[in-house]
């Protein structure tokens, strides 16, 4: 994944909120569910803040494995959705089981995205294994014919 | 592969056409030599001066500014930057893999991923490097440049 930097990372939070809130939209028209679209899209675009600012500074974990880079991501995330939440319940109470469902509703997500990640990351290595192998044997037979 | 020669005493600058049915290794080996000025690599090992064969190296490591050119068992501190051979030796199989490693693609014996999704490269002198996250998708591009043929698997 490329860096995000600087003013991109406005661009990139605007385009994504974009992209989730009128997928969002779609959604209740199909399902015709009444939700409160005035906090929900507050919510929303501070999740997606949080989502766009955890992704950004992956470049900060060059240096350690890809699963720690994916647990220190998840917590800090995790923290800030929860940091909102909290934040949130001083001008409007959560409903009992709320910090379950949120907990829940981020971490499900989260999970399926790290084992396509993970998945990924063994194809390309196997993709990878198939191209040296290519290569080296050209170069032998490259070498052989010329010998 | 026919050569034709032609001497022509008007012509201001040398040039060289190359006509293929199919890119090889060979031809751009050749290719990479009509393109580029041969690069001359000595390696300094404890006062001791050695003209380096390009092929014979594993990889390149820059450490605290020095570049280090490892072989199958000796290392030798070179000139250049490490900047410098990646951009050179481009054409000779060899490419950055993290930040401070350019290694030569004909010396992987294969490529694994950890249990904990790092990836290394593991050479045929057993040393293993890792392949850092910022240069795997430029590491595979370049794979597959070598190869010759556009990958078109996903």
């Amino acid at each position: 994944m490329r860096s995000i930097k600087g003013k991109e990372l406005i661009y990139t939070i605007c385009i994504s909120y974009s992209v989730i809130n009128i997928g969002a939209s779609i959604v209740e028209a199909i399902t015709q569910r009444d939700v409160s679209l005035c906090s929900n899209n507050v919510m929303m675009l501070l999740w997606t803040g949080i989502a766009v600012f955890v992704l950004s500074i992956h470049p900060l974990f060059e240096q350690v494995s890809p699963l720690t880079m994916i647990l220190v991501q998840y917590a800090i995330a995790m923290g800030l959705v929860m940091l909102t939440v909290a934040i949130g319940s001083l001008f409007s109470p959560v409903s009992k089981g709320g910090y379950h469902d949120i907990f829940l509703s981020f971490t499900i997500p989260y999970i399926i995205g790290a084992v396509i990640y993970y998945v990924e990351v063994f194809r390309s290595v196997h993709r990878q294994n198939r191209l040296l192998d290519e290569i080296q044997m050209q170069r032998k037979e490259e070498k052989n014919r010329r010998a | 592969m026919k050569i034709n020669l032609y001497e022509n005493k008007e012509l201001t600058e040398d040039y060289v056409d190359v006509h293929y049915h199919e890119m090889t290794e060979e031809l751009r080996h050749l290719c990479s030599l009509f393109g580029t000025k041969k690069l001359e690599l000595y390696g300094t090992d404890q006062e001791e001066k050695q003209l380096l064969r390009i092929s014979d190296i594993f990889y390149f490591e820059s450490v605290e500014k020095r570049t280090y050119a490892y072989l199958a068992k000796k290392v030798y501190q070179v000139s250049y930057r490490l900047g410098e051979l990646e951009e050179a030796l481009k054409d000779q199989g060899f490419i950055r893999i993290n930040k401070s490693v350019v290694v030569n693609i004909y010396k992987i014996k294969k490529i694994r991923s950890e249990i904990n999704m790092r990836v290394q490269a593991q050479l045929q002198n057993q040393e293993e490097i890792v392949i850092s996250r910022h240069y795997k998708s430029s590491f595979e591009k370049y794979l597959v440049r070598m190869r010759g043929v556009i990958h078109e698997e996903h």
